[in-house]
């Protein structure tokens, strides 16, 4: 068995890759960090009006577990949607001069593509808001 | 730079219909009688350019893609499949009628999705086509008028198609793992030398699982009884013939790289087809609705396609290409019956179908033709499939599977018969009009009956098709 | 052990014990916190094999998108965690069954395969590099995904839709 080596996919693995992970272990220890002496130096003394959640000042009523309405969750769903295509657009994009015009075409017919689903979604209301989407 | 796209043609004429649809869906007023006939005439043009571009061969972008004999007869079935679930839709009952280019929209990516799935010769074009086709069934299930069973459908054909899907891939995971390619024509030449190793076993047993799910195969049969309940009569037409033809295909070619050497791949797919052709038979008989009846008869069935392809000789693909095609055409004749007995889109039971010999001459014949089809009874072109493909096990000496297989399709012959009963025996407790037939489906269901008999009788032509198009997978 | 491998298991036992709690928890919202973790150990693992871009997109689309959409099923579906029941016996034996039976045959397929005792070459792929064999060699199936995101965008509207006019009781979305 030999590993994938197409010459035209991978290039030798670098140690240079680490600077991430340890920029990444630098933040969270400094968070951690943060959060411990915050803890361990703070006064530790509580009372129900402390323990309150903060409304501007407004004493809240009911429960915090409210239903969230149907339109956030469809723009959750279409933000991830559109997230996926961002995905595609990146990778075209940090290559794109070594693509070409041919590249250009591809990603420019992708993203035609997925306007007119966003000039759908427009259209038949999956971006109303509010009062309007109840009439409906 | 031509000659590429000329190898397109079908492809881009679905893009095409896709596209028109589409921007019908954006026009504000529905107006059923456009849409139908805008799909009508589209997809009948549809038949005639896969029909003219059957004989084209060649690759496209990047060997990713191959336009051969095999890709194009299975083209021609999807286009026919497409066209005549079209011709089934002139009273789209069960669908709102906002939401009916939605419908032809869905059902033109499917069989665009589906078109390139048989002709993808590279995996990730394969996983992506079969999802694009997957994700317009999943939307066409619970698109029905009226709530409840169908939303259960639709969520049950989403969980088990994703659940099949992520096995699927991870499948591909081990093939790319142990061949290190991702293009059917460089496996082919790999993994037949390292078939025995436990990953690639696993690795292509887990990959044929997603293909299984579209066919319903026994493990993967859960969700068949229910969509085909839920979902709207036409979209349980289409997901009945079409995608099954679709799934036949993509099986024999992820098979085909098996190369036929493999005893542990043969012997699994035996357990399956005798798996599926039982339970699909034993629970048929003791259902009352007519779309779950036919449900479970294409969980048989399943089997049966499987036995040809378990052969993995070129008589074995080619007997499964015309199983396929047999399918197709007896299965589209049962709906199109279900479809015009019940014109309110409602589920049509057994038991509705009494006294149907004289509310509706033509239709009772010819779903009393196609349900003996279906049982493989001569002069139809059921017992000729069935006849081939048993015939093509034989020729590899699997006779315990093939008598298996023969007493299920005697166990079969009792629930088929029992709806010919209701259709010709029985009389409807209270008078029933008689069913008004309109001039194009008499003339739809006299061709297909006549197909269904003439080549039953005469197959040679088709068979010399199929022959050729299996020749390519060898 | 190399620095490498080292990283590597500390990652795969993060990995592991994240997801392990994600399933088990009762609480949603902490399960979803420890599949958030999981997925980042994941990208983690990405980085770490070589492939940076995959990472990035990991914590973008997965960690990001996608966690966003379970809590939002989460909030709009309201479910108590008392209203969860405790799966039985009978539902997690057939599924711990074939758990084992799948370790089983993952631990066949990794000692018995010959290829298993290479140790492979450190490899990395840039993500111009990336980028351009995606668009280059499998174009095709980008703008296959093109439309699946199309029929994905439709169908989710028509779904919601139809959610919003059942009053959301009982149907769950696809993403």
């Amino acid at each position: 068995m030999q590993p994938i080596l197409d010459g035209l996919t991978l290039s030798p693995w670098e140690p240079g890759l680490f600077s991430l992970a340890i920029y990444g272990l630098m933040v969270l220890g400094l968070v951690s960090l943060l959060l411990f002496f915050a803890s361990w130096l703070g006064e530790k003394k509580s009372n129900p009006e402390k323990l309150r959640p903060y409304e501007s000042g407004i004493i809240p009523t009911g429960s915090a577990r409210l239903r969230y309405p149907v339109p956030f969750f469809l723009v959750a769903i279409f933000f991830l949607i559109f997230d996926v295509e961002a995905a595609y657009i990146f990778s075209w994009a940090i290559s794109y001069d070594s693509l070409g015009w041919a590249g250009w075409l591809q990603i420019s017919f992708f993203i035609f593509v997925l306007l007119l689903g966003l000039l759908y979604i427009w259209k038949k209301g999956g971006l109303e808001w509010g009062p309007t989407s109840k009439q409906d | 730079m031509m000659n590429v796209w000329t190898l397109f043609i079908p492809e881009l004429y679905c893009l095409l219909m896709a596209v028109v649809f589409f921007g019908l869906a954006m026009s504000a007023r529905p107006n059923p009688r456009r849409d139908y006939f805008a799909a009508l005439f589209m997809a009948g043009v549809g038949v005639v350019v896969a029909l003219a571009c059957v004989r084209l061969e060649g690759t496209l972008f990047f060997e990713a893609y191959r336009v051969d004999l095999f890709s194009q007869v299975f083209k021609v079935m999807l286009a026919m499949g497409f066209f005549l679930v079209v011709c089934l839709c002139t009273e789209l009952n069960g669908i709102e009628e906002r939401h009916h280019p939605e419908f032809y929209l869905f059902l033109t990516t499917c069989t665009l999705a589906m078109m390139m799935l048989v002709s993808s010769v590279e995996l990730l074009t394969i996983y992506v086509a079969l999802e694009l086709s997957s994700y317009s069934l999943y939307i066409l299930v619970p698109l029905r008028r009226g709530h409840g069973v169908d939303v259960e459908a639709g969520i049950k054909y989403l969980m088990v198609g994703a659940c099949a899907s992520a096995v699927m891939l991870f499948g591909l995971s081990y093939v790319f793992g142990v061949t290190h390619t991702t293009y059917l024509v460089e496996i082919i030449h790999v993994l037949p030398g390292v078939i025995g190793t436990p990953a690639a076993i696993v690795g292509l047993l887990l990959v044929l699982c997603g293909f299984f799910f579209k066919l319903a195969v026994f493990p993967f049969h859960f969700w068949a009884p229910d969509v085909y309940q839920g979902a709207a009569n036409q979209v349980t037409a289409y997901i009945a013939t079409a995608s099954k033809v679709a799934a036949v295909a993509i099986i024999m070619r992820v098979v085909a790289l098996s190369g036929g050497s493999s005893k542990y791949l043969v012997d699994m797919l035996v357990t399956l087809s005798i798996a599926s052709m039982t339970l699909g038979n034993l629970v048929a008989i003791v259902q009352k609705d007519m779309k779950r009846l036919l449900a479970y008869s294409s969980i048989s069935h399943a089997g049966y396609v499987l036995i040809g392809i378990l052969s993995m000789s070129a008589t074995g693909y080619a007997s499964a290409i015309f199983y396929a095609l047999a399918y197709l055409v007896m299965n589209l004749c049962c709906f199109l019956v279900v479809v015009k007995v019940s014109h309110d889109g409602s589920d049509l039971k057994i038991a509705q179908l009494a006294g149907l010999h004289r509310r509706a001459p033509l239709l009772a014949m010819a779903l009393m033709l196609a349900v003996f089809g279906l049982a493989g009874i001569p002069p139809t072109i059921g017992f000729t499939g069935k006849f081939l493909v048993f015939a093509a096990a034989m020729e590899k000496g699997y006779v315990a599977l093939v008598i298996i297989a023969m007493i299920n399709a005697t166990i079969s012959l009792y629930y088929y018969i029992l709806v010919v009963k209701a259709a010709y025996l029985m009389e409807p407790d209270e008078e029933l009009p008689r069913l008004p037939v309109s001039i194009p489906t008499k003339v739809l269901t006299v061709a297909l009956v006549t197909a269904m008999v003439v080549f039953g009788v005469a197959p040679s032509y088709l068979l010399e098709v199929a022959r050729a198009a299996a020749r390519m997978l060898m | 052990m190399t620095v490498y491998g080292a990283v590597f298991y500390i990652l795969a036992g993060v990995i592991l014990i994240a997801t392990g709690l994600a399933i088990t928890r009762r609480n949603l919202v902490h399960s979803i916190v420890y599949l958030v973790i999981s997925f980042f150990g994941s990208a983690m693992l990405y980085y770490l094999f070589g492939a940076p871009l995959l990472a990035a997109l990991e914590i973008i689309i997965y960690a990001g998108a996608i966690m966003v959409l379970f809590l939002f099923i989460i909030m709009m579906l309201r479910v108590e965690p008392s209203a969860l029941r405790k799966p039985t016996l009978r539902q997690w034996l057939p599924a711990g069954v074939l758990g084992l039976i799948y370790v089983a045959v993952a631990i066949l397929v990794v000692t018995t395969d010959p290829g298993s005792q290479t140790i492979l070459e450190t490899a990395l792929a840039r993500p111009r590099v990336f980028g351009r064999f995606l668009f280059q060699r499998y174009w095709l199936s980008v703008e296959i995904v093109s439309f699946l995101l199309l029929i994905a965008l439709v169908g989710a509207l028509y779904l919601g839709k139809a959610f919003v006019k059942e009053g959301g009781d009982q149907k769950e979305d696809q993403s």
